[in-house]
């Protein structure tokens, strides 16, 4: 058979369900494999799209997303894609066609050297030059993709190599190198940490990503439970546990929730989980590390003192280690009262909800509110995505996930027009769940061609467009560090997202009200239907809290007008 | 401000190589020497790179490369 065959075939065994890409010159053996196989193959319209679907699709399903690319500029187009799913560790395998083999260095038609350019990104690349190899490779890829840190990687093949005969090649497993062995949990350290939770006063556990693939959530709320420990999150780490317990507090950092930043400043210690504490979550690393000790507990030893010194690092996956954390803290003391802490910081969390909903006058949609209630109407399994932006950080403030991977956005890369495609993978998964992408007009406008896949392959997602009319992020920017002074950030009026939408076959509709909005939703997630609802929100809308990028937490601005002096923990911390 | 003299067993690849180096880019990290030769047959290369940088970034380096299929060990060899 052809080593394209043979892939397709090995594809099949690994429980493949979906490629998401577009032929090509130099990957139509591939797809001519795909013709006589079962995956189903989704015809994109852009190979950055397909890269977000296969990375939607693999937060869903817990696996690999694989998409599709030809040579050139089907494959460099996959590249945003595959950037994004290695800074938000989201197992990902491309394929890609390349030139034949003969004319690989001669700036041949649609030739670009795609493992040069994605190296720095990726967890594994190949241009693979021998036909008898094309099988190993991919199961290597694979393998390699979901294995300790999840990542992307690529497997570049050239034409003529995909149309070679190879033997059929069954029961291939991954080389040792794509495989390796979790990490045991170190029992030493973890008898360390303990201590050092026992010691504390005013502990706060803060989750990421690496909490949500590894479904810590069950040990993680063991832990907050036993000491009474408040739980904050990273965009990433949104939904690694439910966000109605009422120790959980919600998104940390520049655009976090208020009690979530003030738990972190008022903390002793800081239990970071699966994060790789960037400084959109924590500022200035000197800042967060000044009067607290850090446990970091990660699959990636390279994150131990990256960007935070611990006191301890526990490598190794989250879920075993905190199992054996938890086991030692319960050794040693006993099942705390609630902390008046936390209780003090969820009423300061609902002093701002409070506020925001009052700022509602009626005159205009507000984007928290449509957050809000979409929250409220949808049921809890919801999968929610998120383009870029002012919308991305409302709905971190505002959406209440309450089950693991119901939350895809892109908290990396910050990639706009992540959302739609995202969803559309998501939908493939889980065809029987609701996917909502909450998405601003910008973010919408850089994929939406993605609605033609929506229609064709009726893979319903609910599209909800928080319509400003702006790059309402920037243009945030703008009005607070350069003096209002709005630069190309505005967009006019003419683009009519309702007829776009209808002119790729979904429906669609512009509301005016709260309850128009919520019974369009509701009844395409009852119905399970396509719908896009554009949603004309305040265009002068600034999202608050935020830290000022550089800034310590203590520094975050709140709402004008909202003062929760007397509330607030610790007088003066807030300006 | 430290010296760090590291020890790599990688597969013998362009991209292995090139990966390397992307990473030592990526800790910011100075280079003063890299040598490279091929082991077993050629099937392999050893790589001892002479680098300075952040007090940190030599473990950071080492583990990071862990992380790819290509390299096969990373040790620190001396830090002053």
């Amino acid at each position: 058979m052809r080593a394209a065959d043979a892939l397709v075939k090995a594809m099949e065994k690994q429980g493949v369900d979906y490629v998401f890409g577009i032929p090509g010159g130099a990957n139509m053996p591939f797809y001519d494999a795909l013709k006589d196989s079962e995956i189903r193959s989704v015809l994109m319209r852009h190979e950055q799209q397909a890269a977000h679907a296969a990375e939607g699709y693999a937060r869903v399903k817990r696996r690999p997303g694989v998409c599709s690319g030809t040579s050139g500029p089907g494959a460099t187009n996959l590249i945003t894609g595959l950037v994004d799913a290695y800074m938000d560790s989201t197992p990902v395998v491309a394929i890609t066609g390349q030139v034949v083999r003969a004319f690989m260095g001669t700036d041949a038609f649609q030739e670009a050297d795609i493992v040069g350019l994605v190296l720095p990104h990726i967890k594994y690349a190949v241009t693979v030059k021998d036909s008898r190899r094309v099988v190993q490779e991919f199961v290597n890829a694979y393998s390699v993709a979901m294995n300790l840190r999840p990542g992307p990687t690529l497997i570049d093949l050239p034409r003529d190599v995909q149309i070679e005969e190879v033997p059929n090649q069954i029961d291939v497993k991954p080389e040792p190198q794509f495989a390796k062995p979790l990490p045991e949990p170190d029992i030493e350290s973890i008898k360390q940490a303990a201590r050092i939770i026992v010691e504390s006063e005013k502990p706060v556990i803060l989750v990421g990503g690496g909490a949500v693939y590894s479904m810590a959530g069950r040990e993680i709320l063991e832990l907050a439970e036993h000491i009474a420990a408040p739980i904050v999150e990273t965009t990433m780490g949104k939904g690694a546990v439910p966000e109605d317990h009422p120790l959980v507090l919600g998104v940390v950092g520049m655009h976090g929730r208020v009690e979530a930043d003030l738990a972190v400043i008022e903390s002793d210690l800081v239990v970071c989980i699966g994060t790789r504490l960037s400084d959109r979550a924590i500022g200035p690393a000197k800042d967060f590390q000044k009067g607290r000790k850090i446990i970091h507990i990660d699959i990636d030893a390279s994150e131990f003192g990256k960007n935070v010194r611990p006191t301890v690092s526990l490598p190794g996956d989250a879920r075993k280690v905190l199992a054996e954390l938890v086991e030692y803290t319960k050794h040693l003391v006993a099942k705390r009262p609630e902390s008046m802490l936390a209780k003090k910081l969820r009423e300061i969390g609902q002093a701002y909800d409070e506020y925001m909903m009052s700022m509602d006058d009626g005159k205009v949609l507000h984007s928290w509110k449509v957050v809000s209630l979409l929250t409220d109407a949808l049921p809890p399994d919801t999968i929610v995505t998120t383009g870029v932006g002012q919308h991305q950080m409302w709905a971190q403030l505002f959406w209440k996930n309450r089950a693991p991977g119901t939350w895809l956005s892109s908290g990396g890369l910050g990639t706009m027009g992540f959302g739609l495609p995202a969803a559309f993978g998501a939908k493939a998964a889980a065809p029987d769940r609701v996917v909502v992408n909450l998405d601003g007009d910008g973010s919408f406008l850089m994929t939406c061609q993605t609605l033609a896949c929506v229609a064709d392959y009726e893979l319903p997602v609910i599209t909800v467009i928080f319509d400003n009319r702006s790059l309402g992020m920037v243009k945030q920017w703008q009005d607070m560090f350069y003096n209002k002074r709005y630069k190309d950030v505005e967009y006019n009026d003419r683009t009519d997202l309702v007829k776009l939408s209808e002119a790729f076959g979904v429906e669609a509709v512009r509301v005016e009200s709260y309850d128009e909005l919520l019974k369009v939703v509701t009844r395409a997630a009852r119905s399970n239907t396509a719908l896009t609802v554009d949603v004309p929100v305040d265009a002068g809308e600034l999202v608050f809290p935020m830290v000022p990028p550089g800034k310590w937490l203590e520094d975050v601005k709140l709402p004008p007008g909202f003062d929760i002096s007397q509330r607030i923990v610790s007088a003066g911390k807030i300006s | 401000m430290m010296r760090f003299v590291v020890f790599v067993e990688l597969v013998n690849s362009h991209d292995a190589v090139a990966k390397m180096l992307l990473a030592v880019k990526q800790g910011n990290l100075g280079i003063e020497s890299i040598n490279i030769h091929s082991t077993e047959d050629g099937r392999n290369l050893s790589a001892i790179l002479l680098l300075h940088g952040e007090e940190n970034k030599a473990e950071w380096l080492v583990n990071k490369l862990l992380n790819f299929p290509y390299y096969r060990s990373a040790k620190i060899l001396k830090q002053v």
